[in-house]
């Protein structure tokens, strides 16, 4: 598999306090990496680094563009981002929202062109949201709120999606579901996911390899099975977690003590 | 090209066809109504009369063709460049700073165009001699003083050159030179009434001086606004996402805020601080159009132009011989329409 991704000897400082120290993974095209670890590990730290943040040492590139040189349009053209609440401004047609996709690829007071309308209604036919074009943002569910944020990831074309604990908000099915929309988008398009995620068990189903982080450094990297075993997850969080396994999928969780339940 | 689309895209084709079509009803009623009655057969010939190669007898008096074209027309002709001015610098501050309450005055401008003025009327020369009134020079470098100030003061916060900090900056700067005004204007207090008329804002003077004067920092604004409205929607997501689609919201806010400053000073020179122009019209197309401020500054521009000659009218007509100031006519005629389309509108408002 070819590497789009690299981070090579990546630390990030903020003043003399080290956030990230040397953390070296590849990601291939076409990839779902689930960047995992505790609260403070430097998850989102790693992830900001694809999209402007500071990195203090080694480098970062995408499809061979070392990102520390790459600023504003150029790296959107690589990069898409959804944070973890993103913002939908209200009273804006699902159309217009979708079209925001499109302005890397425009000059900077330039009007949309025949194309990028074309792409825009294409992203919406995708995800069967065709019908939804001139509906108000604010009338959508919770649902077709997050088909219309990832129609605006398809039409920014960016052969990278960053995900920045994009479903940590959501319940236990809605986050499945916005996770399945992920990976149907990601298989259709080729687009490579990285995803920073708390909940180790979505990320052993849906992540075909994860980094594990810990106190910025990496841990661990791999496939589910090889890097979220028992011994290494009870090191970094608590002795506390278990590791079940269910239908051939790992299952993460943090069981209380018997005495005390 | 594609099903469902053209219909919006029609749509909006028609409200921008629909406010133009107002917009020449507007200004051929402000030709007309006055002391002087003029018919619209009468506008039309003595307009055509003025194509090249066209000779048409209008039919007009000499004296009715003076009205019409030194009175009538530089005055209608400002009141559409201030309008126009005023309403998408309103739509373009709403857009930037993703606020809906924001107005062209909002960093400062109005404060600093009010100081200007004030200090030219207490402590300039007496000038009726000069060639250049320095009253409308004094309102400009105010109004632009104020906004680099905020700007200066927003940038110096070491947390950052978010909206927040900048809006906060401008409630500074307005305040503090709002105060300075007041305490001239109290010092020297032969000089309240002109002072109070100035702020609520007049054309009565317009000339095609005036029009002159102002109409190349209007057009290259309303230019930079019109380009700049995709941005707008952009921008409309907050500056993170904003970020990652590729620009950059300081830069943005920087250039836009420039240009409907350096628009808004120039017209609020030759017109004084006329206010409610810069929310209502904008505020009245997103209840109509939508929030995409890809037709909400066209459809701003053109409305603010035709809404501003209207007032005029009233402005100039209602206690003719007297004039009322055209600030008060924008409020007293704009609110009450305002809450009309606030109440019947689906209540999209952001």
């Amino acid at each position: 598999m070819r590497g789009i991704v690299s981070f090579d000897g990546v630390s990030v400082a903020y003043g003399r306090v080290g956030v990230l120290h040397e953390v070296s993974f590849t990601v291939g095209a076409g990839e779902w990496m689930g960047v995992l670890g505790p609260n403070g590990a430097g998850k989102s730290t790693l992830l900001r680094t694809l999209v402007g943040g500071p990195i203090t040492k080694g480098t970062v590139s995408v499809d061979g563009n070392d990102m520390a040189l790459l600023r504003g349009k150029a790296q959107s053209l690589l990069i898409a981002y959804v944070p973890q609440r993103p913002v939908f401004p209200f009273g804006m047609a699902v159309f217009d929202y979708v079209l925001l996709g499109r302005t890397p690829h425009l000059g900077m007071l330039a009007a949309e062109r025949r194309e990028d309308i074309g792409i825009v209604w294409e992203a919406l036919r995708s995800l069967d949201l065709e019908g939804f074009a001139e509906r108000d943002m604010a009338s959508l569910s919770g649902g077709e709120t997050q088909r219309v944020a990832m129609a605006r990831v398809i039409a920014q074309q960016a052969p990278v999606l960053v995900l920045d604990e994009a479903t940590a908000a959501l319940d236990v099915a809605r986050q499945h579901q916005v996770l399945e929309l992920i990976d149907a988008v990601r298989r259709d398009r080729g687009i490579a996911v990285i995803s920073a995620m708390h909940d180790l068990t979505a990320a052993a189903q849906f992540c075909e390899r994860v980094a594990l982080l810990d106190h910025g450094a990496l841990r661990g990297v791999g496939s589910p099975d090889e890097v979220l075993t028992e011994p290494l997850l009870r090191d970094i969080f608590e002795p506390t977690v278990r590791v079940i396994e269910v239908e051939g999928s790992r299952v993460i969780v943090s069981m209380r003590d018997k005495e005390r339940r | 090209m594609n099903a469902g689309r053209p219909s919006k895209t029609k749509l909006q084709l028609r409200w921008v066809l629909g406010s133009l079509v107002f917009l020449v009803v507007a200004i051929g009623f402000a030709a007309m109504v006055g002391a002087v009655a003029i018919t619209p057969g009468a506008i039309l010939r003595s307009a055509a009369d003025r194509l090249p190669f066209l000779d048409v007898d209008s039919g007009l008096s000499e004296r009715g063709e003076a009205i019409l074209w030194q009175i009538r027309m530089p005055r209608i002709v400002l009141g559409l460049l201030v309008g126009s001015m005023l309403s998408s610098a309103g739509t373009a501050y709403q857009g930037v700073f993703r606020n809906p309450l924001a107005d062209p005055y909002l960093l400062g401008a109005g404060a600093g165009a009010g100081l200007g003025a004030t200090l030219a009327i207490a402590y300039g020369p007496n000038t009726s001699g000069w060639p250049i009134d320095p009253l409308p020079l004094a309102a400009f470098v105010g109004a632009v003083a104020g906004v680099v100030l905020a700007y200066v003061l927003g940038y110096s916060v070491r947390s950052g050159r978010t909206a927040v900090t900048l809006i906060l900056a401008g409630v500074a700067v307005a305040a503090f030179l709002t105060a300075v005004q007041t305490f001239v204007q109290q010092r020297e207090s032969e000089t309240l009434r002109e002072v109070y008329g100035w702020i609520l804002g007049s054309l009565a003077t317009a000339g095609w001086s005036e029009v002159r004067l102002v109409l190349p920092y209007v057009g290259v604004a309303l230019l930079v606004i019109f380009l700049g409205r995709r941005l707008m929607d952009v921008l409309s997501v907050g500056d993170v996402e904003a970020g990652s689609l590729g620009v950059r919201p300081a830069r943005v806010r920087l250039v836009l805020v420039a240009f409907a400053t350096l628009g808004t000073a120039a017209v609020v020179s030759v017109s004084g601080l006329i206010g409610f122009v810069g929310i209502i019209i904008p505020h009245t197309v997103r209840l109509l159009v939508g929030t995409s401020y890809r037709i909400i500054v066209p459809l701003s521009i053109i409305l603010g132009g035709a809404f501003l000659v209207l007032a005029d009218v009233i402005a100039r007509t209602a206690q003719s011989p007297f004039e009322i100031p055209i600030g008060v006519v924008t409020a007293m005629i704009g609110a009450p329409f305002f809450a009309v389309i606030l109440r019947t509108s689906k209540g999209v408002v952001s």
